[in-house]
Order: C-alpha cells, then structure tokens, then sequence
C-alpha cells in the first residue's frame, strides 16, 4: 500500500470528524481529497496529536482525527502516555509509517526505519490490543478506520505504506490553500461557535 | 469552589476562575504545586497531566479550539521546549495563559535553576508574547484574572512568572 491509497481511505473515512495533519504532504493530500472547515493543516512536527488530544477533551461529542507521519508522531511520541491517561473516547490517530523523513529528498531513514515500532511504543505506554491497530493492507485499513470512527476509542492506527509514490519536497506537492491563522478560525467556529 | 483556597494558590484560582478558566494542562513543579492542587480540589478544573510542557502547550491549543478555557502551569525550564508550538500558537492567534516558576529576578537561590532563569523571560520576550512576573503574593488574583482576560481578548499567549517566594508563600 502506499500513502495515495492510505490517504484515500483515511479521506473517504472522515465524515464530519475535525482533523489535525501533520506537516508535510499528508496535509496537501488530504486538503485535496476531504477538506472541511475543522482542518488544522501542516501542524508542526510533534504537535497534531496532542493538538487533537485537546480538542478531543474539549468535545468529548466530536470525533477528532490525527494525521500523522512516523517522523513528525515519533518526535511527540510522549504523548502516547498522556492519550492513555486521559483516554478520550473520541480519538483517533493515525500514523502513516514510510520509515523516511517527508523532506528533503525523501531518503533518510527515520526511526522506524531503524527499526523503531511504534505500535509497540503504544503497548509500552499501557496501550492495549483493542486500540492499536496495524492494518496490514488497503483492505484491512479501510476496516480498522471505519471500526476506529465508530467505536470508543482512543484509537492508534499504524499503517505500514511504501515509497512508490511519495511526493518528496517540490513545488508540485500537493499544499493546503488556507493560512494557518484561518484553519484556527475555522476550527473554533466549528467546534465552539466561537470564531 | 472548595479545598486549596489559601495563599497563592488560591489567589491564582479565583483568578483563573473569575476569568472563566475550565482546563488546565500541567507538568507537576515545586513552586507551582500548591496552585496544581488547588486547581484539582476546585473540582471547576479540567485537570490534564502531560508529559513534556510542549506537548501540554500544544493540548491547551487544542482545547482552547474546542471552546475550553485553558491555562498551563510548569516550570519555566519547560518553556526551553516550547519555543515552536508558542510560535504556531501566536501565528494562528490561540490565547493560552502560561503560569511559569522562576524568574531571572532575585529569590532564586538554587544553582540548579540557573538556565531555567535564564530562558524564562527570554522565550516569551523572543517571540514577543506578553508576560508579567508576579513578585507580590498581594493583588496574585486580579494579575491571574487580567492574564487570562486579555489572553483572550487580545488573542495571544500570556506568560505569568511567579518567583518561588510568591509560589511556595516563603520568603
């Protein structure tokens, strides 16, 4: 599977959750697959989990998705602990895990592909089987995301994808047309009324 | 509210509280204990333990998105960690209200907190986020109270110092 196919089928399993990407292309893909007006886009490195985390605490009625890269969970990897101490019903994070950094030239190893698991960091913070979810291709992603939105989470999604079609660094990426400052705006009128 | 309601820490809550303050994100902290449990005993208070300030910054970002009023408290040594998510929070104009131990002023006996002095004004004064030290336990409540008010009203961070002596109510 690679991340064109993951992307779709986290896309197509939106509904109307609010969604915090990572940097990078994950935010530019889904921009162009399922945009909606309660996307935080490009969070920086490390942020849109806990990011989600919070918003899924402030609206336990709402399902709050992340969208993350191995590179960019890994380096807010703590936040595992805290997800699971609080354990919010309404979360779901899933982490598209190519085993290389998204920039540059899109080569570099990152931990993963050093053999980091992160899955396993997931059960090392208490996590338990029924929450972490490794779907093994498209098939069985689209089942576990669809599983993942509609039961009592949180929920970890850890999807293996291949390199054959990333889209390293270049002006012919796929990027969100909407400024940060306007996504935060969007989001608080979205999920309090309050732009 | 009921519990912690003496000193500093209860100061800093009925602040928090006058000013509508429903969540906050902590990483436990000497100085600040005292306002964490006071926080906690309200039973008013969203009470979210993380696991590094940064981390914690960026959950207060996210509850504040969601319509909760968030403060975080830690010590300023975490704020060395925050410089990034503060940026994100100030180019997207989310108010968090930052409650921080120690300062580069005087009261700061312990050569261990020697860096932690040093960053504490520094972060906020190098991303320009407004902030106030809080040398006087008198008058904690209304400083608490108008951080959080014009956080939100100005829509920006707000950086709170409070020096030992003020936290701990020690000289």
């Amino acid at each position: 599977m690679d991340r064109l196919q993951a992307m779709e089928i986290v896309a197509a399993e939106r509904g109307d959750a609010a969604a915090f990407t990572g940097p990078g292309v994950n935010s530019g893909l889904l921009y162009a697959m399922a945009d909606a007006p309660a996307t935080i886009y490009n969070m920086d490195m490390g942020y849109a989990t806990p990011m989600a985390l919070g918003a899924a605490l402030a609206r336990p009625d709402r399902k709050i998705l992340s969208i993350e890269g191995d590179g960019s969970f890994f380096a807010g990897a703590t936040v595992l602990s805290t997800i699971w101490r609080m354990r919010p019903e309404n979360l779901v994070v899933i982490v598209l895990d190519n085993e290389v950094w998204g920039t540059g030239d899109g080569t570099e190893p990152t931990a993963t592909g050093s053999g980091a698991d992160i899955a396993g960091l997931a059960f090392a913070n208490g996590w338990d089987a029924a929450h972490v979810h490794i779907p093994a291709g498209p098939n069985e992603l689209a089942d576990r995301m669809g599983a993942a939105m509609d039961v009592a989470g949180p929920h970890l999604v850890v999807c293996k994808t291949d390199t054959s079609r990333d889209m390293p660094s270049s002006p012919d990426r796929p990027v969100p047309r909407r400024h940060q400052l306007d996504c935060a705006v969007l989001m608080r009128a979205e999920l309090s009324g309050d732009a | 509210m009921t519990g912690y309601d003496e000193g500093a820490a209860g100061a800093l809550l009925r602040g928090a509280r006058r000013a509508d303050v429903d969540a906050c994100v902590y990483l436990p902290d000497s100085v600040l204990s005292p306002a964490i449990r006071a926080f906690r005993a309200s039973g008013e208070v969203l009470m979210v333990p993380c696991a590094r300030e940064d981390e914690g910054i960026a959950i207060a970002v996210g509850l504040d998105l969601g319509g909760r009023i968030p403060v975080c408290m830690m010590e300023a040594s975490g704020l060395g960690y925050s410089g990034l998510i503060l940026a994100r929070a100030q180019v997207q104009r989310t108010p968090v209200v930052i409650l921080a131990s120690h300062t580069a002023g005087g009261g700061e006996p312990m050569d261990y907190h020697g860096a932690t002095r040093l960053l504490s004004e520094g972060i906020f004064k190098g991303l320009g986020v407004p902030f106030e030290i809080a040398t006087d336990p008198d008058g904690l409540e209304d400083r608490m109270f108008r951080a959080v008010q014009t956080a939100r009203g100005q829509r920006t961070c707000f950086g709170l110092l409070i020096p030992p002596y003020v936290g701990r109510g020690k000289s």
